[in-house]
């Protein structure tokens, strides 16, 4: 009995007590992950066989134009704030001018049956709603933009 | 009283109804919900004290719940995945000519959830908390341990679940090991490179803000962001409503209120359980359970009356553990850690203007929303026609403004935003449950301290068996939320062997 309750003794050193729980998690995780692949991965196996990934993949229904458009085009926006920005430091201008163009981006890949009836209200909503939102938090709540 | 009386001036109301009426609007737009709606509109609070952005919030929670009613009532699509139930009898109700009349029984029930459950939290949030106060790092450490079994046992797989808890924990440890908390101040999991832009890990709201605002806009342009809606809609009423539809449904009422408040109390536990669980009660022991699923007012009675009891059950756990109750309350979380506020077991007795002012926000919101909603209802059901290539640009530039400013000004949180936008669209997709994901995450760095200052003072992992009579309780909860799960996926199995069998 003695010796059970010493296996659970536990002498922890400060200076590495920071990799403890982490070692713990991952452990936990190696180990979860090696159930998870147990349990499911004859069940993935045979669906790998019946279809292929090509197959799988075409389920999902992607609309490659507008995804693989908006993955582009917002790290785009993301990474353009900051440069544009920089020319009018601290009055959200960054945020406002990329903000313009990318709403109009945005709205004209999602769009569909495009006509000039909603080219105009995506134009007029690309306008009126970055100018509104950046009044509000730039000016009216005075909070940071790029 | 004075100070309670200082807070709630017109402001704080116009603020509860500004976020009600904000709150309704995004439940009611298919693909946008409650957790959607507060997280893009965290900016809006972060020039406001802490009783004011409450206000806010608690209505843009509030309403975002109720909208949900709408399109599924309408357009047969749940606004919310909590108003799931509501359109199998609201729908047929629709089609039967009778729209407007399911719309106000929904909000009409609506209104009980929701202040039968803002009762339940008044009068059982400090009770528990009380109760939690005399809890030890042990006692502690072990409450979270539960929360996360309860949350993966309800997850479609019970390992998938624990893993994408523990993942969301691991990502929660990413950085130095805060000094604050009793740490060594060092570095963990990342190399020093990253340093500059991890020390202190990822930024909590940026990474809500990215798996609920980011990911559904990622997830809608892979659908091919199709309006599923009709050009108009139209409110013509073959029959009225008539207070008198809700004779006999005193029980139906207050038991599915009651499954709402109880399953939200569970650490993260979605709307949708709630209200399929009512929904199922309801028709068990109705005489005339044929009739549900073709139009049978009882059943839009029983979804609104559980999603809306699920607001102020969802905020016991959080109020008094420190726990969120689901994800929408995840997201408040982060409002009180914005203002300096740390919820546990000791918000209620060191915050007590801010608590009972938020009692007072929770039950006006709740009567904003049946105001609005009952006398607006022909115009908050025209919102549903907005298209999507309208609305999503603005979401994602209110995405960007709520991550950037959190900070006050780091462009890092806001490719935060960016990387956890992919990783709740790509996750999911691979299986990933997202609920026990930000559980972890947003108690992770608790669990890790509690842990480890157990071990520190007592030496032995036997400790957390041995503590006291509260921690052998609490392993018996786990070990029963353990052993429920597995019966209950072994029984689903076998269902579905049975029906595959069948066919």
């Amino acid at each position: 009995m003695e010796n059970f309750a010493d296996l659970l003794k536990v002498q922890i050193d400060f200076d590495r007590s920071h990799l403890l729980f982490p070692t713990i998690i991952e452990w936990l995780l190696a180990g979860l992950a090696l159930a998870i692949i147990a349990t499911h991965g004859r069940c993935w196996l045979a669906q790998w066989r019946t279809s292929g990934l090509r197959a799988r993949v075409q389920t999902w229904q992607i609309d490659k134009r507008r995804l693989f458009g908006c993955l582009i085009l917002t790290p785009v926006y993301f990474a353009a704030m900051e440069p544009v920005g920089s020319f009018y430091p601290n009055v959200g201008v960054g945020f406002l001018l990329t903000s313009y163009v990318y709403g109009f981006a945005l709205s004209w890949l999602f769009v569909h049956d495009n006509n000039r009836r909603k080219t105009v209200l995506m134009a007029l909503n690309a306008l009126i709603t970055p100018t509104l939102v950046w009044f509000v938090f730039a000016h009216l709540f005075r909070i940071t933009l790029p | 009283m004075d100070a309670i009386l200082n807070s709630l001036d017109a402001s704080y109301f116009l603020l509860v109804g500004l976020g009600t009426i904000i709150g309704i609007l995004f439940g009611a737009i298919p693909g946008m919900t409650a957790t959607m709606a507060v997280a893009v509109c965290l900016p809006m609070t972060y020039a406001l004290d802490i009783n004011h952005g409450l206000a806010l919030l608690l209505g843009l929670y509030v309403g975002g719940i109720s909208g949900g009613l709408v399109p599924a009532i309408l357009i047969n699509i749940p606004g919310t995945p909590s108003s799931i139930t509501t359109t199998f009898d609201g729908y047929p109700m629709t089609r039967n000519g009778e729209p407007e009349k399911a719309l106000k029984i929904g909000i009409a029930a609506s209104l009980f959830g929701g202040l039968f459950s803002a009762a339940v939290l008044f009068w059982f949030a400090p009770t528990l908390a009380d109760w939690a106060i005399k809890f030890s790092y042990v006692e502690k450490f072990l409450i979270i341990l539960f929360a996360l079994t309860v949350i993966a046992s309800l997850s479609k797989s019970l390992l998938v679940g624990i893993f994408s808890g523990m993942l969301g924990i691991w990502v929660s440890l990413i950085g130095v090991y805060d000094m604050r908390s009793g740490g060594n101040g060092e570095l963990r999991i990342i190399p020093e490179m990253l340093s500059p832009w991890l020390e202190n890990g990822f930024s909590l709201l940026p990474l809500l803000i990215g798996l609920f605002g980011l990911s559904v806009v990622f997830e809608e342009a892979q659908k091919g962001c199709i309006d599923e809606h009709a050009e108009s809609v139209k409110l013509a009423a073959k029959k009225r409503f008539q207070w008198r539809v809700f004779k006999g449904q005193g029980t139906n009422l207050v038991r599915s209120a009651s499954i709402g408040t109880f399953i939200g109390m569970l650490p993260g536990v979605g709307g949708s359980a709630a209200s399929v669980l009512a929904y199922s009660q309801a028709k068990n022991f109705s005489r005339e359970s044929e009739k549900f699923g073709s139009g049978h007012p009882p059943g839009v009675v029983a979804s609104e009356a559980s999603n809306n009891g699920l607001t102020g059950g969802a905020l016991v756990p959080l109020l008094s553990l420190g726990i969120p109750g689901d994800s929408t309350t995840a997201v408040l979380i982060g409002a009180f850690t914005l203002q300096g506020i740390q919820v546990g077991p000791l918000f209620i007795s060191e915050n007590p203007v801010t608590w009972d002012v938020m009692m007072i926000g929770l039950v006006a919101a709740n009567l904003v929303m049946f105001l609005v909603m009952w006398f607006a209802i022909r115009h908050i059901a025209k919102v549903i026609t907005v298209p999507k290539y309208l609305l999503y640009p603005g979401v994602m530039m209110m995405c960007v403004v709520g991550a950037y400013a959190i900070n006050s000004g780091i462009m890092f949180d806001v490719w935060t935003l960016f990387i956890f936008g992919l990783v709740g669209f790509v996750g999911v997709k691979l299986g990933l449950e997202i609920a026990p994901f930000i559980i972890g995450f947003i108690l992770g760095p608790s669990a890790e301290v509690y842990f480890v200052k157990s071990l520190e003072s007592f030496g032995t992992l036997s400790i957390f068996f041995t503590k006291s009579p509260i921690a052998v309780f609490l392993w018996v909860l786990i070990a029963v939320s353990v052993g429920y799960s597995i019966y209950s996926h072994r029984k689903a199995k076998r269902l579905a062997a049975v029906q595959a069998a069948g066919q």
